[in-house]
This record gives C-alpha cells, structure tokens and sequence, in this order.
C-alpha cells in the first residue's frame, strides 16, 4: 500500500461520504463502486471497507439526532431485532458467495435505488400518523420550532422491511436506510425527519451485526478501512451542511442517472 | 399533527447514555486511526502504526455492541421491562454472531 493510494481512499471516502450525505443515502452505495471500478478492491474487501464506514457515519449521526430528540429509541430498538437478524444471515451468506455473484447482486441493487431516486423525487410530502400507540414519538421542529408528535402504524410490516433491509446491508456493506425510510414514513405514517434520524440510529447496529463475520474472515484490511472511513466521516458532515443549503430534487435525478449508468457497467464489465 | 411550540423535551437516561457511547467509540476510533496512519508513515519502522489502525477498527465495531449494552442499562434504569427484554434480545444476537464468526470462521 503506498502513500498515494491511502490519500485516493481518503479523498474519495470525502466525496462519496458528501453524495452520499446529501442525498440521505450513506456512503456505501457510492464507495463501494468506486472501491471496484476505480481502486480495483475485491468484491468482499469493498464490502467490508464500506461496512466499517458505515459504522462510522451513522453512529456519528446519532449522536447529533439523540441529542436533539430525533430518535425514536423504543422503535428502533424493536426494529433492530429483525435488522440485526437479516444482517448476520447477509453476512454470512456473502462469505459462501464469490465476488463475481456478489457483484451482479450490487448491480441489481444499484437498480433498485436508482428507481427509488427516480420515484422519490415525484413523492409530495403525507401527513404522519395521529399520536397513539405504544411506539408515539415527537421532536422540536428545527425549521419551524414547532413540536411534532406522531404514532407509528403496520410496525409488523415495517419489521418485515427491516428484516430485507437488514439482510441486504450484511450482504451487500450498505446502510438500508433507502429501504427502511419509505417503509417507516409510507407504511408507519412517520415524519420524514423522525424515520431518517430512527433509521441512521439503526445502521450502526445492523452494520455491526456483519462487521465481525468480514472482519475475523480477514476481508477488512485496517490500511485500506481507516483512510476510507475517515474520508466518509468528513464527507458525510459536510454533504449534511451542503444539503441543507441545496434543493435536493434535481440532484437526486442527477445521481439516479448515475447510478444508473454505474449498474449498467458493473453488469457488463 | 404539530402543536404550539415548546421547548424541547429533557432527554431520557437511554439517550444520554447512547449518545455517550457513541460519541466515546466515534472520536477514540478517530483518534487511533489518525495515530496509527501516522504512524505508519512517518515512523514506517515502528509497528504502532498497524497496530493503532487495527485497535481503531475494533474499538468502531465495538461501538454498537457498547451502545446496545448501555441500552439495557438505560431502559432499566427507566424500569421499562419490555425494552430491557427487546434490547437483550438485540445484544444476544450480536454476542452470538461474535461467537459464530470466532468458532466457525
């Protein structure tokens, strides 16, 4: 490992860290193709390096959203029991499959978001839920100042989203977050800031539940790993501060078209 | 459904205790890979360097196992039963995971 190649990885946890942020997505779908296509990583090492920073970003996130009321803890709590559960099967099943599989499954994933992008740019906002329930929750508004109070519906179902969530970030280093949001705000009727700061809070864990399985199988080279997940940290604090200032509609189309042309290569390479 | 303002509610012994653990895992791991990347480049002959890096990566693996333990810590100490018994049950899953990656991997 030379000196260069720690600072490409540095600098592109910072950009991948930033698209990733700014579009509410995390790093992983953007880190790991360019840990493939432009550092030219193994499928599972990429994995791995993505997870850990993962790891990094969303339990630097929760620390901000805990602190500012954000979380609904009791839910994600309960939500991470079928989370934790699809992680480690993901995990597992990523270290009996070869990185050629592993990567023709990222490419249908890369799809799969890029379509989610598509559509969530056409969403308009919904009314959340009324303020029942055992899982009710509520925060201060930053924007508006007012308080938020809201209940969480079809929590069975959004268990079920968590589980596939959970067990697409084992198999493939991402968060889920694309998953596990529109399940909580569609389904459970929850305030989109509520569902992004309860579904970062997650991430941690369910990225944790695979981290050991890549980690003790060697596929998590600390050289590689920690430049990536400092340069994700520092892009994902930024992105947060760019996007805030930024409408996110167009760039949101700009990335689904991306990631568009990006699925296309990792099929055909 | 949005009512008057108010100011923003106390946080409960579960938050501040996972923000905690969370905050203490995030900046040590930091800390220790810009120790150990140093390390390894500006005193190559050192084994530190490696070492540090390899410290970090499992102190931020670390962190969510911490932070779920300070989970059970906090629900207790707001004596809700059920959330003790839910995040008991996350906990044993991840130490299970654990024991499975160290025997069978």
């Amino acid at each position: 490992m030379t000196f260069s190649t720690t600072l490409l990885l540095f600098f592109g946890g910072i950009v991948t860290g930033t698209i990733g942020a700014m579009l509410g997505l995390g790093g992983g779908v953007f880190l790991i193709p360019f840990l493939v296509m432009v550092l030219g990583l193994p499928m599972h090492q990429a994995i791995a390096t993505s997870i850990l920073a993962v790891i990094a970003t969303s339990s630097a996130g929760a620390v901000m959203n805990l602190e500012r009321g954000m979380v609904n803890i009791r839910l994600g709590m309960l939500l991470e029991t079928t989370t934790v559960a699809g992680a480690m099967f993901g995990g597992i099943t990523a270290n009996y499959l070869s990185g050629e599989t592993l990567r023709q499954i990222f490419a249908g994933l890369l799809f799969v978001v890029s379509a989610l992008m598509f559509w969530k740019t056409r969403q308009a906002p919904r009314e959340h839920s009324a303020d029942e329930g055992l899982l009710r929750g509520g925060y201060t508004d930053d924007a508006t100042q007012q308080a938020v109070r809201y209940g969480v519906r079809r929590i069975p179902v959004i268990m079920g989203v968590s589980l596939v969530a959970g067990n697409i970030s084992g198999l493939l280093g991402i968060g889920g977050g694309i998953f596990k949001v529109p399940a909580m705000t569609l389904l459970g009727g929850m305030p989109m800031k509520a569902a992004t700061a309860t579904s970062n809070f997650m991430i941690g864990v369910t990225a944790a539940a695979s981290a050991f399985i890549y980690f003790v199988n060697g596929h998590m080279n600390p050289m590689i790993a920690a430049p990536t997940a400092l340069g994700v940290l520092c892009g994902s604090f930024l992105g947060i501060r760019i996007g805030q200032k930024i409408k996110s509609g167009a760039l949101t189309l700009f990335f689904a078209v991306f990631l568009l042309i990006v699925a296309i290569q990792f099929v055909f390479r | 459904m949005t009512e008057q303002p108010t100011s923003s509610r106390p946080l409960l012994s579960v938050e501040l205790l996972t923000s905690r653990a969370l905050r203490t895992g995030v900046w040590g791991s930091v800390t220790l890979f810009i120790a150990g990347l140093i390390g390894t480049w500006w005193f190559p002959f050192a084994t530190s360097g490696p070492r540090l890096l390899y410290a970090g990566v499992v102190l931020l693996i670390g962190t969510p196992f911490l932070r779920v333990l300070l989970a059970i810590v906090g629900f207790s100490m707001e004596r809700d039963w059920t959330f003790v018994i839910v995040s008991l049950v996350v906990f044993l899953m991840l130490l299970g995971e654990l024991i499975y990656a160290l025997i069978f991997l």
